[in-house]
């Protein structure tokens, strides 16, 4: 069993009051939204102990300093619904994660796409804060585990801002 | 068609210079307004405003022509904006047509931009996501809006019926970082059917009362010193 990480909206999961508890909100789908049918997770070792690495990789590719939601899977939920998990190199600034804990959820079809809603769905959601992604930010800034040069100047200057 | 080109923000009229005192009694003005649209109703309180208000509030204007001249096209720029972020995929960290075209607005047209947006927000004719996404700029504009009235409009989208909306607004005040704010979201925690969203506003909670608590124990460090 592993552990994967997908970036996610959690109020786009919150059930409206005319839904039924089996069912999974449409706009689930805008947080699992392919590219070349691919879609991007992070792989979270069994202690959580790279979870900090991973937020901040997905934080330092962003134009803006911002909150993080996220969800923490089971893999195994993906073997019932035929998707299969491939390691691939990430594009973030943070150059450790990219290489050792990215990886892509590939041959997605539609059918596959709203099975994933639907397994996804019963998994906690998390936040971390703007106040918490900006400490994480910066500690990898100092650390040097981040590339200055591929984040976002607007970004920067938000982190450089007075805190 | 580009609804800059449509809409150009540039082109509105400029701000008059205003002394202080001025601005102060009009700030007063707003915010007494904002109270009474509590009770009164958004529409009825700033949709319908008299000549005398506008003179009050007008920090922009001398004259309620001018006033009537300046607030359609405040308006219809909020609008624009509002039409293009609905087009737009709205992704946390990202910028878009409120992120990049809101504080503007606001910043150059104060006293005309809220009630405009407070009646937007209320209007229930704008996504969730978009209605959340102005929220949680208004949160960052803590410098350039009169905090009373940021803690007026956030606390009161608190209450809407929207999980999307009352987390916009959740994150808003988390921006805002109003202790102030404390025992309204408190009870908004309370009160918050959903546990996804009620747990990012306790988020936000544990954070206010933190940063009280830290400068709370700055503030006596200093005095011992």
């Amino acid at each position: 069993m592993a552990l994967l990480l997908r970036l996610i909206s959690k109020p786009k999961w919150v059930r409206p009051s005319w839904m039924d508890e089996s069912d999974v909100p449409a706009d689930v789908l805008t947080d699992l939204r392919a590219e070349k049918n691919e879609l991007s997770v992070w792989r979270v070792t069994p202690d959580h102990s790279n979870v900090s690495s991973i937020l901040t990789a997905l934080a330092s590719q962003r134009q803006r300093l911002d909150k993080l939601d996220f969800t923490i899977f089971d893999d195994s939920v993906l073997d019932g619904i035929g998707i299969r998990c491939k390691p691939s190199e990430g594009d973030t600034p943070h150059i450790t994660a990219n290489v050792t804990l990215h990886a892509d959820l590939i041959e997605l079809t539609v059918r596959k796409v709203a099975l994933l809603a639907e397994v996804l769905m019963p998994f906690e959601r998390e936040r971390k804060s703007r106040k918490e992604v900006q400490h994480l930010l910066i500690d990898a800034l100092t650390s040097g585990a981040l590339d200055r040069n591929r984040m976002d100047a607007k970004l920067l200057s938000e982190l450089e801002e007075p805190h | 068609m580009n609804d800059a080109a449509t809409f150009p923000i540039e082109t509105s009229p400029e701000p008059r210079e205003v002394n202080p005192v001025r601005r102060s009694i009009a700030n007063a003005a707003l915010f007494l307004k904002l109270g009474a649209a509590m009770s009164e109703g958004v529409e009825r309180c700033f949709l319908n405003d008299t000549v005398a208000t506008h003179y009050m509030t007008g920090a922009f204007a001398e004259s309620s022509t001018e006033f009537r001249e300046v607030s359609p096209d405040v308006r219809a720029t909020l609008a624009a904006i509002v039409s293009t972020a609905r087009r737009e995929i709205i992704e946390d960290g990202m910028r878009n047509a409120i992120t990049e075209r809101l504080p503007g607005v606001v910043a150059k047209h104060l006293d005309v931009a809220i009630p405009a947006l407070v009646s937007l927000i209320e209007s229930d004719r704008i996504p969730p996501i978009v209605v959340a996404e102005i929220l949680k700029e208004l949160g960052r504009l803590r410098d350039v809006v009169p905090r009373p009235n940021l803690r007026w409009i956030l606390e009161r989208a608190l209450r809407l019926p929207s999980a999307f909306i009352r987390d916009g607004a959740g994150l808003g005040l988390a921006q805002l970082a109003d202790p102030a704010t404390l025992p309204y979201l408190r009870q908004a925690v309370e009160n918050e059917p959903n546990p996804d969203i009620r747990s990012g506003l306790q988020l936000v909670v544990d954070e206010i009362a933190e940063t009280m608590a830290n400068d709370g124990t700055a503030a006596a460090t200093d005095q011992q010193a």
